[in-house]
């Protein structure tokens, strides 16, 4: 997906969701991040948990309100829309949920499941027998036979759970699908069915894939774009190979020198940037200061004076790291 | 080497009101000292019950199988004499650290508990034991955790206490139960790194049970793969990374997305559902998904075979008679 000129789906500037906890403490769950995704492409969002990444995918769902900052979906601010525009908006764009026990109805059965979408989008409005049909041709596309309509979740394994969490998604025909941590419920052998599948959905319907992980190996494998969460702000985005093989912020490179690779000689010849401490507390973080400089090998007393900027720092690269910018590391 | 713990035969059942669950069937292994043994298996495959019926930790059904620890039988054992061996001889840390560990009680106090009960010090000295523990495990200001609840740590900080207190009476076998599971990678690196260090101070031997070969990579010496209850496959790591005989170790290998493979590749993966384990079936568990699946596959278990020295593998293509299918598919098996 390397078209010169590509049509901008979703431009997100300096969004800001906080939670406010009581009087003197807020939450910033993603702070100042801006991004844009273009018509077909996959971004991945990595990060460890608590980075805000779940928010970020569910704030551009528009599931929560942002606290500041635009989100524009096609030149238009979601936040600024009006009922019937909102209606639409929520077609377009579909999410899929992580834990595939818990966001299916267990009351309804696959076949009403995916039509409630349906009927509330007016996908074949008044016909029924249209959309029992067009419910098959979903349930054989991501891998269920229309013997599994009739069913109830219970009677399903996780991995066909989340498969019908696919179909339900897809049967509002949308443009963007969210997907938060569809795999990290699942195991490795059905993980990779998931993800087959989500890759060959995204060719056949041209759908643009937002996708929330933790997995950054997962993330890599799937996305043309990545960015890295930390703390609520992104420190790092890039094309996926580009990020991978010359990591820009320190973060990242901790991160990915962290991902065990299954291989045993590969693996025992790695090193391994070891972070100290854990993940600061995301309540009441200060705004004049890089959110890494607490944990980071390389900071300097400037670090926790100004909050960094994302940056160009090579081909379609971007880091907010002060170090990069000055080419004090090889990237 | 001499072999720490040998486990024989092994089958545990369930009851359950849909009938029998049988979790572990006719598996067995040994772990020799100082080594790090890695039991790889997708959820429900019977690692974590297998570790947990040899320290007699869950109500279940033992059908057969014994169970021979530091050249005694340890099979029949009542409560009384687990509970000397339990926290003494075998420590276990558990996937989750906030529901493993007691949140009503002090951290000190949970760590000087096993002191106490097997070895013969006193209070004073006791403590001072935990507080050399928790500067092992890498806690910071150990005098002041000491006073903590767990409440107060996060996830990576729960999980080092976890050690210690498996640590606390220098056991032989350390039984690691999906120990990083439930943290972070960067933390993850930190606690493998620990176990690491940790092992060779102590000079315990390790069970790593996972379901992620990315850190048994690193970390094990030997890998048993479980697959519906059974041992499938057995080997050192480099025979079971390199040399994978069973065609569902293939699979999984083939499945992981890797780091250092490039973003186009694509990701091969086992079609089917893992089997159901309340009516398994007569063959090989794993037939019902397996690429290569014969008609015999069907009918008949396969046994252990040798592959090489200390690889074994259940799978009947590893028959004298599959050789020449082996060979159509380009299979390097050493036989």
């Amino acid at each position: 997906m390397s078209g010169e000129k590509k049509e901008v789906l979703f431009e997100i500037q300096n969004l800001c969701r906080y939670f406010t906890l009581d009087k003197h403490n807020t939450l910033k769950a993603v702070n100042n991040v801006s991004l844009t995704i273009h018509k077909g492409e996959t971004v991945g969002i990595v990060g460890e948990s608590g980075c805000g990444k779940t928010t970020l995918g569910r704030t551009i769902k528009r599931l929560y309100t942002a606290t500041s900052g635009k989100v524009l979906y096609k030149g238009q601010d979601i936040f600024a829309m009006n009922k019937e525009q909102a209606h639409k908006y929520a077609k377009e764009v579909q999410m899929i949920f992580q834990d595939p026990y818990s966001s299916l109805d267990p009351r309804m059965t696959v076949r009403e499941i995916i039509r409630e979408g349906m009927l509330n989008h007016d996908i074949h409005k008044g016909d029924r027998a249209a959309q029992d049909q067009f419910i098959d041709r979903l349930l054989l596309m991501v891998g269920l036979n229309r013997e599994h309509a009739d069913r109830f979740p219970h009677e399903f394994s996780g991995g066909q759970r989340q498969r019908i969490g696919i179909a339900r998604a897809l049967a509002v025909r949308p443009e963007v699908i969210i997907c938060d941590e569809p795999t990290s419920a699942l195991d490795v052998s059905i993980q990779a069915q998931v993800i087959n599948l989500l890759k060959n959905l995204q060719e056949e319907f041209g759908l643009t894939l937002i996708f929330i992980s933790h997995n950054l190996s997962l993330v890599k494998y799937i996305s043309d774009r990545v960015g890295v969460m930390y703390l609520g702000s992104m420190v790092e985005l890039a094309p996926s190979d580009n990020l991978y093989e010359m990591p820009a912020h320190p973060y990242t490179q901790a991160l990915i020198s962290a991902i065990p690779i299954p291989d045993p000689v590969v693996q025992k010849s790695r090193k391994i940037i070891e972070l100290k401490g854990d993940i600061p507390s995301p309540i009441n973080t200060p705004d004049d200061a890089c959110s890494f400089a607490s944990r980071c090998p390389y900071a300097t007393p400037a670090c926790s004076k100004h909050a960094p900027k994302l940056e160009l720092v090579g081909e379609n690269h971007y880091a907010t790291c002060d170090r990069v910018l000055k080419g004090e590391t090889a990237v | 080497m001499e072999e720490l713990l040998q486990v024989k035969n092994l089958s545990i059942s369930f009851h359950t009101y849909n009938g029998e669950v049988q979790a572990v069937r006719n598996t067995s292994f040994d772990l020799h000292r100082k080594e790090v043994l890695a039991i790889v298996g997708e959820s429900g495959s019977g690692k974590s019950v297998t570790m947990q019926s040899v320290l007699k930790l869950t109500p279940c059904v033992f059908k057969s199988g014994q169970i021979i620890f530091e050249g005694k039988d340890i099979t029949n054992y009542n409560d009384k004499q687990m509970q000397n061996i339990r926290g003494s001889q075998i420590g276990i840390i558990f996937q989750d650290a906030m529901t493993s560990l007691n949140p009503t009680m002090k951290i000190g106090k949970q760590i000087t508990e096993s002191i106490l009960r097997h070895q013969k010090v006193s209070k004073a000295e006791a403590k001072t034991k935990a507080l050399e523990l928790l500067t092992q495990v890498g806690i910071n200001n150990p005098e002041k955790r000491y006073h903590q609840y767990i409440h107060n740590l996060s996830g990576g900080m729960r999980q080092r206490v976890m050690i210690a207190i498996a640590l606390a009476c220098k056991p032989k076998l350390l039984i690691a139960d999906e120990p990083t599971t439930a943290l972070d990678v960067t933390i993850q690196a930190q606690i493998m790194d620990l176990l690491a260090k940790l092992k060779e101070e102590v000079g315990c031997s390790i069970v790593l049970i996972t379901h992620d070969l990315g850190v048994v990579a690193a970390n094990a010496d030997r890998i048993a793969v479980m697959y519906a209850g059974k041992l499938v496959e057995s080997g050192t790591s480099d025979q079971i990374f390199y040399h994978p005989a069973h065609p569902y170790t293939r699979g999984l290998l083939e499945s992981i997305p890797r780091l250092d493979a490039s973003h186009n590749t694509k990701l091969t993966y086992i079609g089917g559902t893992p089997p159901d384990a309340l009516n398994p079936s007569p063959g090989c568990a794993f037939s019902a998904r397996c690429k290569y699946a014969m008609r015999i596959c069907r009918q008949q278990a396969p046994e252990d075979r040798e592959v090489e020295p200390g690889h074994t593998c259940a799978c009947f293509l590893m028959d004298d008679e599959a050789k020449a299918t082996r060979e159509k598919m380009g299979w390097e098996v050493k036989l």
